[in-house]
């Protein structure tokens, strides 16, 4: 709640309008700006339309030469009690202090009142006690506060001689309503409530309003951008058996590689999956192809945990488990493996799968299973894989998982063979895939 | 709560304007000081 304070000096003396509501000080200052420095006739007229009912500002005319040529010879009084002898005209008004403000009607006043121009030329209309319709249980609570500040303003009650032949009720607030309404308080609690038509409304602060309306919008765009980023983002993780968290102690071996490969989880964009899953599934093995639900195969926990073996597609994490000090016997380089078997390999010696998949050119999960096949079997030097190694070869590169659907549609496609190795399931890239690799995904 | 006075001077009129609403006192203000800009022109 702000308080408004509004002055006004004059060589006949001042009064001051204090009041909670800034539309009756913000009147009360436009007119008075108005006199002092004149004004356009746009701010003339804006203040003309300030019109009520029954309630009347003065032209901007009549109230300069109030100003100018009839300054007021007294300012308003005030009075301690109510003023129960009232003329026909006049308006009394109740201050916070418990005072009390008489006003006229200048139309019928005597020469010797001209209170009216002191209250900025506000003049207000007496309404006749047959025309007002009064209402119950008003609070009384006056937001106008209005009070004499010259020693003329403490004199007595100036007693009212002339009865009232019309008599007003006796208002002893006025209340500015929020529907541009004032509301008139009398005595006996009764009110009536008198529309304002035109009241200048405060001005709004167009950049400000719309930087907050811009700042809304970008914030709203935000968080639906947020949103639609935790549907998208939903995820969910490979497993890892506790005894690859917990693997057993093996003197002086590294488990480094081993952690690279395996020990993370895995965030898919689902969304993104979905959408390029199906696309790639009618491209390879034609329209009408159902893709399953994404699905996982999690190896068995014997086929997570090779023991030893002197294969050499699980050179790699035999070496790592096994028993045998690697050190001792450190196995010949994967990659020299390869380069000795395969000649082309050679000059992809210190690719990553992520360097190999980008000399070809794939178009979605399908084609990157199957140049990742062809990766392990001829850069890495490994007959055979299973699906949570491809996958992390896969996920490290793309991003991308591929599920059961894949390995499923490449097998019966004989672009995948499955093999056996130590009564486990495993996988490898036929020589009808690697053909289809070195004719379909060549730039 | 800071307090806004604000005094106009023409004259035998003189008006002090206060308030603590610092966006109704420079709304005021702007409303005023674009008047008097148009009187100038």
């Amino acid at each position: 709640m702000h308080y408004y304070n509004l002055k006004i000096k004059s060589n006949n003396g001042e009064y001051s309008l204090n009041s909670t509501d800034k539309f009756v000080i913000q009147r009360e200052m436009d007119i008075y700006f108005s006199l002092m420095y004149g004004a356009s006739k746009e701010f003339t007229d804006k203040i003309k339309k300030i019109e009520r009912k029954n309630v009347e500002v003065k032209s901007i005319d009549s109230l300069e030469k109030n100003i100018e040529s009839s300054a007021p010879q007294k300012s308003v009084p005030s009075y301690t009690q109510p003023n129960e002898n009232l003329n026909t005209n006049d308006i009394q008004l109740k201050t916070d202090n418990d005072e009390f403000i008489q006003l006229s009607d200048p139309d019928i006043e005597k020469e010797e009142t001209k209170k009216s121009s002191e209250l900025g030329g506000l003049v207000f209309k007496p309404v006749p006690k047959e025309e007002l319709v009064f209402q119950e249980d008003v609070q009384n609570s006056p937001t106008i506060q209005q009070q004499t500040l010259n020693s003329e303003a403490q004199a007595p009650i100036q007693q009212q001689t002339a009865p009232a032949a019309n008599p007003l009720p006796e208002i002893v607030s006025i209340k500015p309503q929020q529907n541009n309404s004032l509301e008139f308080q009398t005595k006996n609690n009764d009110s009536q409530d008198l529309e304002i038509i035109g009241i200048d409304e405060p001005k709004v602060d167009t950049k400000k309003e719309k930087q907050e309306n811009l700042n809304k919008t970008i914030e709203l765009v935000q968080n639906a951008i947020n949103d639609i980023d935790i549907a998208s983002d939903e995820t969910f993780d490979i497993d890892i058996p506790d005894s690859y968290s917990n693997p057993p102690k093996t003197d002086n071996v590294e488990l480094k590689e081993f952690d690279e490969e395996f020990d993370e989880e895995f965030d898919v964009d689902l969304d993104k999956y979905n959408s390029t899953q199906s696309q790639q599934n009618n491209a390879m093995f034609g329209n009408g192809y159902k893709n399953s639900d994404a699905e996982f195969i999690i190896p068995d926990k014997q086929e997570e945990l090779p023991i030893t073996q002197n294969n050499s597609d699980s050179q790699e994490m035999g070496s790592i488990f096994s028993n045998e000090n690697p050190f001792n016997n450190p196995p010949e380089s994967q990659n020299i493996i390869a380069a000795k078997e395969y000649p082309e390999a050679k000059q992809a010696l210190n690719l990553d799968f992520k360097t190999f998949l980008s000399n070809y050119n794939a178009k979605g999960i399908i084609d990157e299973f199957l140049i990742c096949a062809y990766y392990i079997k001829h850069i890495s030097g490994q007959h055979s894989f299973n699906m949570k190694y491809i996958n992390s070869k896969i996920f490290q590169a793309t991003g991308n998982i591929a599920d059961s659907s894949v390995i499923n549609g490449l097998i019966t496609g004989n672009f995948i063979k499955v093999i056996e190795v130590d009564g486990q399931k495993k996988y490898s890239i036929s020589s009808t895939g690697e053909e289809y690799f070195m004719t379909h995904y060549q730039r | 709560m800071p307090q806004y006075v604000f005094k106009m001077k023409k004259g035998e009129l003189e008006i002090e304007f206060s308030s603590d609403d610092a966006d109704f006192v420079e709304q005021q203000l702007e409303k005023w000081r674009e008047e008097i800009l148009k009187k100038q022109q």
